[in-house]
């Protein structure tokens, strides 16, 4: 989900994409009682260079470059969003401009919490979120569900992209973890796999399969 | 016999061929004080016509010419434009008014004239058909031989001085007073009428006095026209606004209907009072202004075709004379004649409350630039001369060369260098005194205070001592990009998804660089980088300082002391061998070449430009694809100036265009025609 958070400045993404290589972790920690909380991180320093020259510009390709200021405050932007979100608490973020790393974290009371989250976002951005991604959580029968659509939005932007912008998604990856309370019984993703201890599920891919549509997100996972 | 009779003939020719060029020439007036001279002949002897023509109707010029002019134009000679002359663009300077001028020698009359647009009333003044402008600011008279435009702009200084707006009849802005402003535009028209006379030019303005009358005819015309518009255009913008959707107006009958409605509703047109008087009064005095621009500058046009003025005597050191290569040359006759000319100096004396700003003097004398065609290389040199006093003290500023030692970092892998040589003694010594003369002649009140200064700065300041640790020579090598290892941080898993940042390291392209400049007592760099270690913000390595923490992104800095120079560069193998004595220098002859000779030298090989791009992997259009990898193919960019030489300071900028065509000038067409498709 906060994937979706640090891809609405599409400004910002857009320079990073330039960037040739990036990450981006989501890992969620959830609570037998549904609550739980979630850190998003996104990592450019493999292209810390890069985008340090890249910084130095005004612009590239026509696409405006963010200064240090404006991403601090979309940051800060999100934040104030968050705080003031029901459900949702401990919010906290940094910002790294020596490796180019920016994370966010916040604990949430349930998983409607989360998709509030997402619908105040999709708002302030002027983006379909909650139309991408869901989340819901039967306590009594212990399964967590993540639904997901492949963005149209997204697509769209990426195909605008020239050739050579594109080309730096190739080594841009999408990381998300879940991890639970209670050991895992199934998981129906054929993408991700559950942990030894069976107390986690991640999934691992790249981005340009992520914005294709070749991977899909959604999940259903039954707990013991 | 034969033989002398053709070279007699030939002789005749060329002093021929010459007389015409110094007829135009001596048409300049003596005083002018910018003179631009396009030459034609050179640039026609450069670029074959038939290739121009070719160009020019790729681009559609000629189809867009002839649509806009109602002619049929196919070819440059058509505009009946002597190709084979100069063309000259001149101002002089009075204290009224900035006359600006053209000389364009024509090759046929009447194919320049055919171009002269139907409903333009031409008229024979001083002899020449001539015709003006709508506001008869600018004036264009033609004989045979040339073609004369003049326009001039009058001075606000002059303007605003109170005789001067008695005179005229100029009223005061209405913004600050539009009461009663009516009555003192009644007479106006009159008053300069009558003040007209009044400018230098009484012999001549009286040799004009039909002209003049017929002036003062098309000027009431004028003013009244402006009344008109002044009514319509204010009440089009407030029945516009009364409009819920003004897009709607898009005919003249529309606008007519609305301009018709103005005049039934006058009363909501003067509901802003101030705003129609002022509009009244910016019509009426540009009536006037007009009225005296167009008497001056046809007294200023009869002064030149009739030859009445003192004829333009070329300047020592003025370079403009023939330089086949040379096509365009600019010359500035005093360059602090020409900033106060265009400095606003009364609003910055009443601001400031300081002397009169004439006084404000550079030293800046005259100035010529040539734009040359040298083969594929485009070239824009030039020499400002400087008065005895500041030349004196540039030539001890600009004295000093960049150290020799130096020379073997200029590596032919480098994508460019930049070098300044100053003598930072002279430099602390003169700057002073420098800014004590020339500022403190305008602020008298404080040129005591300007005095004092100078003196503290001398006491304080050691300059001897200051232009040993930094004695003023630099030098920035910009290397090609190597490869350096970067640490970057990247995730490792465990089995059960646990993760932990790591430390990872991989190699990248890094553009390097190394700057140096000379030093005697490099005490204090030690003393500083000494206490960055003491802070462990610097790490010190076998004699070579480690700067890590001032920009992780790019890498790491080192500094190192050796042979009285100080090099600081991003490469640690370069600095490591620079210090171990076992760099191998790979010289690039030509660069050092030009640092040799220069004070001041910027120079970038443009051609490493695409390797470059591609090397750091940046991100091109592909529009551009072509044109980039054009690039490979360019020489240098450089920006270099040898420093003084006698009494002027040079100064010279360049690139070198790939040699594939004829010169710089066919490239350039071709790269026009190519952006042009791309478009």
């Amino acid at each position: 989900m906060l994937k979706r958070i640090l891809f609405s400045s599409v400004a910002i993404i857009l320079v990073f994409s330039l960037s040739s290589c990036f990450d981006i972790v989501e890992e969620i920690n959830f609570q037998s009682n549904g609550a739980g909380k979630i850190k998003a991180t996104l990592n450019l320093s493999k292209s810390k260079t890069k985008v340090a020259s890249l910084m130095l510009l005004d612009s590239v390709n026509g696409i405006k470059v963010p200064s240090k200021t404006t991403i601090q405050k979309e940051l800060n932007d999100i934040v104030g969003i968050l705080k003031q979100t029901k459900g949702i608490s401990q919010v906290n973020s940094s910002l790294d401009f020596n490796n180019y790393i920016a994370t966010l974290e916040c604990n949430f009371s349930n998983v409607a919490a989360l998709n509030t989250f997402t619908k105040t976002l999709s708002t302030k951005f002027k983006t379909n979120i909650s139309g991408y991604t869901t989340y819901a959580y039967d306590a009594s029968n212990k399964v967590f569900v993540r639904k997901y659509n492949a963005s149209q939005d997204a697509k769209k932007e990426f195909t605008k992209l020239k050739g050579e912008n594109q080309k730096a998604f190739n080594d841009a990856y999408f990381t998300s973890i879940y991890r639970f309370a209670e050991p895992v019984k199934s998981q129906q993703n054929s993408k991700a796999s559950i942990s030894s201890n069976r107390k986690a599920v991640m999934l691992k891919t790249g981005m340009l399969e992520l914005i294709n549509g070749t991977t899909n997100l959604s999940n259903t996972i039954a707990l013991n | 016999m034969n033989t002398k009779l053709i070279f007699a003939a030939l002789l005749l020719l060329m002093g021929l061929s010459r007389a015409n060029a110094q007829n135009h020439f001596k048409k300049l007036p003596a005083d002018i004080n910018f003179l631009a001279t396009f030459d034609t002949k050179n640039l026609f002897q450069l670029m074959d016509t038939k290739d121009v023509n070719a160009t020019l109707n790729k681009l559609d010029f000629f189809k867009k010419l002839s649509d806009s002019l109602s002619q049929d134009i196919h070819q440059i000679e058509d505009l009946g434009i002597n190709l084979a002359s100069k063309s000259y663009v001149f101002t002089r300077l009075a204290d009224s008014i900035t006359f600006i001028g053209a000389l364009i020698p024509l090759s046929d009359v009447k194919r320049f004239q055919a171009f002269i647009p139907t409903h333009k009333k031409i008229q024979v003044v001083d002899g020449l058909q001539t015709i003006y402008s709508v506001d008869r600011s600018i004036r264009i008279s033609w004989d045979e031989n040339t073609a004369y435009v003049m326009t001039g702009v009058l001075k606000d200084s002059y303007l605003d001085r109170e005789d001067v707006k008695e005179r005229y009849g100029l009223a005061e802005n209405p913004y600050y007073d539009y009461y009663g402003t009516d009555d003192v535009m009644v007479d106006s028209i009159e008053a300069v009428a009558d003040a007209t006379y009044e400018y230098d030019y009484v012999d001549t303005v009286m040799d004009s006095a039909d002209a003049f009358y017929a002036g003062i005819e098309d000027t009431a015309a004028i003013a009244i026209e402006y009344d008109d518009y002044d009514v319509v255009s204010d009440s089009n913008l407030i029945m516009i606004d009364s409009y819920d959707d003004y897009d709607t107006i898009t005919d003249n009958d529309m606008l007519d209907s609305i301009g018709y409605s103005i005049y039934e509703n006058e009363e909501d047109v003067y509901q802003d009072e101030s705003n129609t008087a002022y509009y009244r009064w910016l019509a009426q005095t540009d009536s006037i202004k007009d009225l005296i621009v167009s008497e001056w500058i046809d007294a200023e046009m009869t002064n030149i075709i009739t030859g009445n003025y003192k004829s333009f005597v070329v300047p020592k050191g003025f370079t403009g004379k023939s330089n086949k290569n040379t096509v365009a040359h600019y010359w500035i006759k005093s360059v602090d004649e020409l900033y106060q000319n265009f400095m606003p100096t009364g609003i910055i004396e009443q601001a400031f409350g300081i002397g009169s700003l004439s006084k404000l003097k550079y030293g800046y004398e005259q100035a010529n630039l040539s734009f040359d065609v040298d083969k594929n290389k485009l070239k824009l040199h030039g020499a400002l001369n400087l008065d005895q006093e500041t030349s004196k003290i540039f030539k001890k500023i600009y004295d000093k060369k960049l150290n020799p030692k130096m020379y073997k970092y200029l590596d032919k892998d480098a994508l460019g260098f930049l070098s300044l040589s100053i003598n930072s003694e002279a430099y602390l010594k003169y700057i002073p005194q420098y800014i004590q003369k020339y500022y403190g002649a305008f602020v008298p009140r404080y040129q005591e205070a300007f005095s004092v200064g100078a003196m503290l700065f001398d006491i304080i300041v050691d300059e001897k001592a200051v232009a040993k640790v930094f004695k003023g020579d630099n030098l920035f090598v910009l290397n090609g990009v190597t490869k350096q290892e970067i640490t970057y941080t990247d995730y490792e898993y465990d089995e059960d998804y646990n993760y932990k940042q790591i430390e990872k390291t991989k190699m990248d392209e890094i553009p390097q660089f190394l700057w140096m400049f000379s030093s005697d007592d490099m005490r204090l760099f030690e003393q500083l980088l000494e206490l960055g270690v003491n802070q462990e913000e610097v790490l010190l390595e076998n004699g070579i300082y480690k700067i890590g923490k001032i920009s992780r992104q790019f890498s790491n800095f080192y500094v190192l002391m050796k042979d009285g120079i100080v090099f600081l560069g991003n490469d640690e193998n370069q600095i490591t061998a620079i210090k171990n004595n076992t760099y191998k220098p790979n010289v690039d002859g030509a660069s050092m070449k030009i640092a040799k000779k220069n004070r001041f030298a910027a120079l970038f090989h443009v051609n490493k430009i695409p390797t470059l791009i591609e090397e750091l992997d940046l991100p091109v259009s592909r529009d551009l694809d072509s044109l980039t990898a054009d690039l490979a193919q360019y020489g240098d960019f450089y920006v270099i100036s040898p420093g003084m030489k006698g009494n002027s300071f040079q100064g010279e900028l360049g690139i070198e265009f790939p040699d594939k065509d004829k010169n710089a000038l066919y490239f350039l067409m071709d790269l026009i025609e190519r952006l042009a498709v791309t478009r």
